[in-house]
């Protein structure tokens, strides 16, 4: 079923195919995104329902990962690339799909992820929050609670 | 000489109004006419995705209610189903029918408080006094059936807590009965009611490549001309043994959003009143789970269709009996922040209810 | 259809409302009947506990804690932590904890949140 989309993607560049769940999965280079990202939505994926951030502390990396409909061919593709941790910087796909705008915004508050070419990367969901990205693998959610909410220590 | 004094003024569209529910936007209007509208959510943010990374997957199982709260089933269905597949168990037949059961009896509910709200906030208290009488009778086979009324807690991993009682069918036959009669109402009061139609058409208008640039799923795609629903194009559970229809509308204002959602309510009546001539015997669910189960490491995604549109999970395991990492996608997510500035561009300050009201947002979804 | 504007007399159908038995109950003077599956408060059977202390490990909020009771542990809850949503009693091997339908859980001060084994095992 994925076979001529596999041809049409791998020409070129260098991915890695596999699956997730029974959806087609490629991993791609960061640099090569908008290429990439734009031969599928001329192939038909129109709908972007969702980009997610995954932190492999471990790893020191950061995974980005997108998710792609297509309307006519009732077919789901997932593409997945990896930043470092220290400097992650990504262009962003907000000429290619304009829901990307309010969703890139989202994970740049949540992980520090910069997304190049954005023009409102200010907070969404927090307020006054002075710290470091609340879904990090390496915040310490007790010790935040311990400071707010009970004054520094607590039996 | 002529001299133009045009000033902008701000007025918040705040979250403490009773028609716009737990959401702030900001309103730049000159006169009358909208000139911009700004979103600013977060006034129901509690964390659900931090949360999640410290309990185990039967612990989280009453916490994923609590994301929205007008369409629970809806959310549990979603993380129960991620969950087996990390975890790798089965589940019975007759757990699944029970769950489809419960999850269309869910957008039947979340329908009717829509319809109860959305009355109320365009001028007429009597539609709402009468929907919020039918949400009482939905809640009150919750209660029967899961034992919680809001808040049921009734999907695991590997099939429900509980079997259904045996007067179920009887309740049901009750109910519908009851939703049938005022459905006709609703119909005399507020669908085909003159003044409703003249404030509703041709506002917030949305044609069909728009609409799918900006996001939008569920009943709001729909309307739009475009025929997309998750349980048909990529079924889960027990839909491909269900007969139904998608209903879609052509012209993409208000009103097609209204009639769209109005006539899904009698296709979810449909689908439980077949799934109940076709349930199986057996077991309801799988007792290989237990409180301290691990998962492999591996990832997964799965999609299903709540009332509101299209909700997704993203999961990734690490081989201990906690999630590594669960990403929520709400369906209310792009059709507040997106959809409903860009639809209420050019339209005078006395039509944004009537816009923000017939996309259907839920903020508890767009902030989790 | 005919709608509420087809014309003037319309409007007047409405009247027989006036007539129906209005949709609310008046608490407490009428209420709804209790259901025996509803996840209330938890009742504790203490001849039936042995202090395994699965109770305390499965509840999602961390309300539980087992204390000396007698000679063994039984356990002690905090009901403003509490969710009510029923691990606790599903879970236990001996089924000595069941949830009844009693909703009726207001006090006036703090010390009423917690629960030990003595006021547990009492129904009132």
């Amino acid at each position: 079923m994925y076979e001529k989309l596999d041809e049409k993607i791998t020409d070129g560049f260098e991915v890695e195919v596999s699956l997730i769940g029974k959806y087609r999965t490629y991993q791609v280079d960061s640099e090569v995104i908008t290429e990439i990202a734009s031969t599928l939505k001329n192939e038909g994926f129109n709908h972007l329902s969702d980009v997610t951030v995954v932190d492999y502390l471990k790893q020191g990396e950061f995974e980005v990962i997108y998710h792609l409909w297509s309307y006519g061919k009732k077919q789901r593709v997932i593409v997945k690339t990896r930043l470092s941790r220290e400097d992650p910087v990504i262009k962003t796909l907000t000429p290619l799909w304009t829901s990307a705008h309010m969703h890139e915004r989202e994970n740049h508050e949540m992980f520090g992820v910069v997304f190049d070419g954005h023009t409102q990367l200010t907070p969404l969901l927090l307020e006054d929050w002075e710290g470091m990205p609340p879904l990090k693998k390496d915040f310490d959610s007790r010790q935040f609670v311990l400071d707010t909410f009970y004054g520094g220590e607590r039996e | 000489m002529k001299t133009q004094d045009t000033s902008f003024f701000t007025i918040p569209f705040g979250p403490c109004h009773p028609s716009s529910g737990h959401f702030h936007a900001v309103l730049t209007l000159d006169g009358e006419q909208i000139v911009n509208v700004e979103p600013d959510p977060g006034f129901l943010h509690r964390g659900f995705e931090k949360l999640m990374e410290y309990r185990t997957y039967l612990q989280n199982a009453p916490l994923v209610d609590r994301i929205c709260i007008l369409d629970p089933f809806a959310a549990e269905l979603g993380y129960v189903n991620a969950s087996e597949q990390v975890l790798g168990i089965d589940v019975p037949e007759r757990g699944r029918f029970i769950r489809v059961i419960m999850a269309e009896l869910g957008r039947i509910l979340s329908h009717t408080t829509w319809i109860g709200v959305t009355a109320m906030v365009l001028g007429q208290d009597s539609g709402r006094n009468i929907a919020f009488g039918d949400r009482e009778s939905i809640i009150r086979i919750n209660e029967i059936v899961t034992g919680g009324r809001i808040y049921p807690c009734f999907f695991i991993p590997g099939g429900v807590r509980r079997d259904l009682p045996d007067e179920f069918p009887a309740l049901i036959s009750e109910l519908f009965k009851r939703i049938e009669k005022n459905l006709e109402q609703y119909d005399y009061l507020i669908f085909n009611n003159d003044t409703f139609r003249l404030r509703l058409e041709d506002v917030g208008l949305l044609n069909a490549e728009n609409a799918i640039d900006y996001g939008a799923t569920g009943p709001n795609l729909r309307a739009s001309g475009v025929k997309a629903d998750v349980r048909r194009d990529d079924p889960y559970e027990v839909y491909e043994q269900l007969d139904f229809d998608i209903i879609t509308q052509e012209k993409g204002d208000a009103l097609a959003r209204f009639m769209c959602r109005r006539m899904e309510m009698e296709e979810s009546m449909k689908i439980v009143l077949d799934a109940l001539d076709k349930i199986p015997d057996g077991d309801f669910k799988n007792k290989k789970f237990r409180p301290t189960s691990k998962a492999g490491e591996t990832e997964t995604y799965f999609c299903l269709e709540s009332a509101r549109g299209e909700q997704c999970y993203h999961m990734v395991a690490d081989g201990t009996d906690k999630p590594y990492r669960v990403k929520v996608r709400g369906p209310s997510f792009s059709h507040t922040l997106v959809e409903f500035p860009k639809c209420a561009r050019n339209a005078t300050i006395a039509d944004i209810p009537a816009i923000y009201w017939s996309l259907d947002p839920c903020p508890a979804d767009v902030d989790r | 259809m005919k709608t509420m504007t087809s014309s003037f007399f319309e409007p007047l159908k409405l009247l027989k409302n006036l007539f129906k038995k209005p949709m609310t109950l008046i608490f407490p003077m009428e209420s709804l009947p209790p259901l025996e599956y509803y996840r209330g408060r938890q009742l504790l059977d203490p001849e039936k506990c042995v202090g395994c202390g699965m109770c305390s490990k499965v509840c999602p909020n961390d309300a539980i804690k087992m204390v000396e009771y007698g000679e063994k542990k039984c356990p002690e809850i905090h009901m403003g932590k509490c969710c009510f949503c029923g691990l606790c009693a599903e879970n236990c091997p001996t089924k000595a904890l069941e949830m009844t339908g009693d909703i009726f859980i207001a006090g006036y001060d703090k010390t009423f949140a917690v629960y030990d084994p003595e006021k547990l095992s009492h129904r009132e």
